[in-house]
């Protein structure tokens, strides 16, 4: 009996868990995908499940993801091997062992949890707990998909995201409505640089380099994101691989500069600054002349 | 677009950035739902075929397991709060379809003969040639965009369901 309860309050305890991670990834599909896909991932959790592993990366919710399968398929299994639905009546066992004290397991068949639909008057038998039906998925048209890029485009001011998670929001809804463009990765990756996220950041320049390997300016942004997490050479990796693809690149310039400053190469530092500074863009070489590192 | 975009990654720089304004026309509440109501959700998926095989897989396993009266998918919000979710019964009703007893299945969910619609299109739509599959995800495009028949029959299924909630049904 200890058993059969202790099994049946690890399943009451998985299926909590299901419904907090099922609400969780729940409200990111409401909040990505739009009211319309929400309310079909409120009526189908499994189209819920499958958008939530389509999306884990973009929406680093990879823990989420792999926990709420593993639960899922622990409460699958752990079902028909125990049998135990009747172990959902643990109050009921409960209160036969405050009651009378003579526990009986004897109502496993009548414990079979039905609908709440009155299936008795319609002579229908539910011989399992219901599932969500077939349902569909869906993507956004590209023309909507304009609108998020144009409004996480108007919160870029004054060369960062005035509010990144808003823009993240924003290339959320543009990449999975089908744009899966380098530029929108690109741009989101901006956002997680300016939040520090840079991890997040270079995966994204990565996915959009991978999507367009001749990508300079993913190049020099990932480039960026490498110097903060103090990858010097990645980073200048990063940067040469956007010169070569774009030799005119002032930014690259400048901060493949800093990234030879920071490796105490001073002399190869002012070559890119002044570089930078003959392609239109003198910040660098004005920052490093007043610092005593260029004369 | 797709230039604008390339300007701002472009631009950026931690350092060094400089300033740059975009402008975004405003949208009122009317045409967001309007949009929003007419809003194709069926025919991107049709669209791509991994994805309708992912989904369709799904569906195949989850009717095989509950017909054959295994443990399949089960419903978070009924297992845990033993509150029936919109979908809840589904499974069951199309169980029913596919043995025949369709006065039962409709009983069970009304809405199981549109899902067994849907799950047949796409069915269809995993083995369909790709210029025809283009097709045919246009003309659902259209009749979506044209009727909101999506939307409708979502919002149709939340009235069933809370009838269902508190036995109307």
């Amino acid at each position: 009996m200890i058993m059969a309860m202790g099994m049946g309050i690890a399943l009451i305890i998985i299926n909590i868990l299901c419904l907090v991670f099922f609400f969780i990834v729940l409200v990111k599909l409401f909040k990505n995908e739009g009211a319309l896909k929400g309310i079909l991932g409120f009526f189908c959790s499994i189209y819920t499940f499958i958008w939530g592993w389509m999306k884990h990366k973009q929406l680093g919710m990879t823990k989420i993801m792999a926990t709420w399968s593993i639960l899922t398929v622990a409460g699958m299994v752990m079902v028909p091997v125990m049998g135990v639905s009747s172990a959902l009546l643990i109050p009921q066992y409960l209160q036969q062992m405050t009651g009378n004290g003579d526990v009986k397991f004897s109502n496993l068949d009548s414990s079979k949890k039905t609908p709440k639909i009155n299936l008795a008057n319609k002579n229908i038998k539910s011989k399992s707990a219901p599932g969500p039906g077939l349902n569909k998925s869906t993507q956004q048209l590209p023309k909507q998909n304009l609108d998020w890029s144009q409004k996480a485009l108007a919160l870029w001011q004054g060369g960062k995201y005035n509010n990144p998670n808003e823009a993240i929001n924003y290339w959320n809804r543009a990449i999975s409505s089908n744009q899966n463009t380098a530029v929108a990765y690109s741009n989101r990756g901006l956002a997680y640089h300016d939040l520090k996220q840079y991890q997040k950041a270079v995966g994204d320049f990565s996915q959009a380099i991978k999507l367009d390997p001749r990508y300079a300016a993913a190049y020099n942004n990932r480039g960026n994101s490498y110097y903060e997490l103090s990858e010097y050479r990645l980073a200048l990796n990063d940067f040469n691989q956007s010169l070569k693809f774009k030799p005119q690149y002032a930014k690259a310039y400048l901060n493949r500069g800093l990234v030879f400053y920071q490796m105490d190469k001073n002399a190869q530092a002012c070559n890119d600054f002044k570089k930078s500074c003959d392609q239109g863009d003198c910040d660098g070489i004005k920052w490093a002349m007043k610092n005593g590192i260029c004369k | 677009m797709q230039v604008l975009i390339t300007k701002i990654a472009e631009s950026y720089n931690p350092a060094y950035g400089h300033k740059r304004k975009t402008k975004v026309s405003g949208e009122s509440n009317k045409n967001q739902l309007v949009k929003w109501f007419f809003t194709p959700l069926l025919a991107p998926l049709l669209q791509n075929r991994w994805l309708i095989c992912i989904f369709v897989a799904f569906g195949v396993a989850q009717l095989l397991l509950v017909y054959t009266g295994l443990s399949g998918w089960r419903c978070p919000i009924y297992e845990t709060l033993t509150v029936i979710c919109p979908g809840c019964g589904m499974t069951t009703a199309m169980t029913m379809l596919l043995k025949g007893h369709w006065q039962l299945a409709v009983q069970t969910h009304a809405f199981a003969p549109v899902i067994l619609i849907l799950l047949i299109m796409m069915l269809v739509a995993t083995v369909l040639p790709a210029s025809y599959l283009k097709k045919f995800a246009g003309s659902v495009e259209r009749l979506e965009q044209k009727t909101g028949i999506t939307a409708i029959l979502l919002l149709s299924m939340v009235i069933y369901w809370l009838l269902r909630i508190f036995d109307y049904i």
